[in-house]
């Protein structure tokens, strides 16, 4: 039963991600895009965080954390160099 | 772990409860993502509403009890707590160095320089609505250069 629902909101997870992707493909400006790789890392992280619940071992969470880290540095660095032309000042 | 009975066997209800809080409040993020107009409001979606998603889903996985889930989930959550509100800040600071138009009906903007032309006048009413007097300071300012 309560697997049950970690593997249902697991499956419900993958979904948002494919209209993540979608909406990347689909996004019209370039900090749009950047805007939604954001908000799939954080979708990747939250399904991790749930395929770790399920497995009950800790090793995904590694894997999230990394990602979470790996996205800030990614968007904050594609964002400056979309407005400013250089990443560091 | 080293709860009391009542407790044990209440863990795995609550654990579902923030479970399904966090796919909805995740799921209501991203549709405000795809339904707001500009990136300025893309944003509140985008970083707010999805974070909190997964704070509730992190907070869901420590009611497993294990301890090498509940402290990287720990480290998850302050990792997330410090640099989603960075990046949402970087990417809002991007677009208005970018000078990106605001298309959200009735935005008020300050600097003057990011409402898009076509909703100026729609931008205008709004503002006559809910400040009267702010529309007449700006027509002053805009009569005083001629």
């Amino acid at each position: 039963m309560h697997e049950t629902v970690f593997y249902v909101a697991a499956v419900w997870m993958a979904g948002l991600l494919a209209v993540g992707v979608i909406m990347v493909i689909r996004a019209r400006t370039a900090l749009t895009r950047i805007l939604w790789l954001d908000v799939l890392t954080l979708l990747l992280t939250a399904f991790l965080i749930l395929y770790a619940d399920t497995q009950r071992s800790g090793y995904y969470l590694d894997a999230a954390l990394i990602l979470a880290l790996l996205s800030f540095i990614s968007t904050i660095a594609a964002a400056r160099y979309h407005s400013e032309g250089k990443v560091f000042s | 772990m080293n709860w009391p009975d009542s407790l044990h066997s209440l863990a795995p209800w609550i654990a579902d409860v923030l479970v399904i809080l966090g796919v909805s409040i995740m799921t209501l993020g991203v549709y405000g993502a795809i339904r707001m107009p500009d990136v300025y409001t893309k944003l509140h979606g985008a970083s707010k509403s999805v974070f909190l998603g997964v704070f509730s889903l992190i907070a869901a996985s420590a009611f497993t009890g294990e301890r090498e889930i509940i402290l990287r989930g720990i480290l998850i959550g302050l990792a997330l707590l410090l640099t989603t509100p960075i990046a949402a800040h970087v990417i809002g600071r991007a677009a208005y160095l970018e000078k990106e138009g605001m298309r959200t009906p009735g935005a008020v903007d300050e600097s003057g320089q990011l409402v898009a032309d076509g909703l100026r006048d729609r931008r205008r009413q709004a503002t006559a609505l809910l400040w009267p007097e702010r529309v007449s300071r700006e027509e002053q300012e805009q009569r005083q250069p001629t």
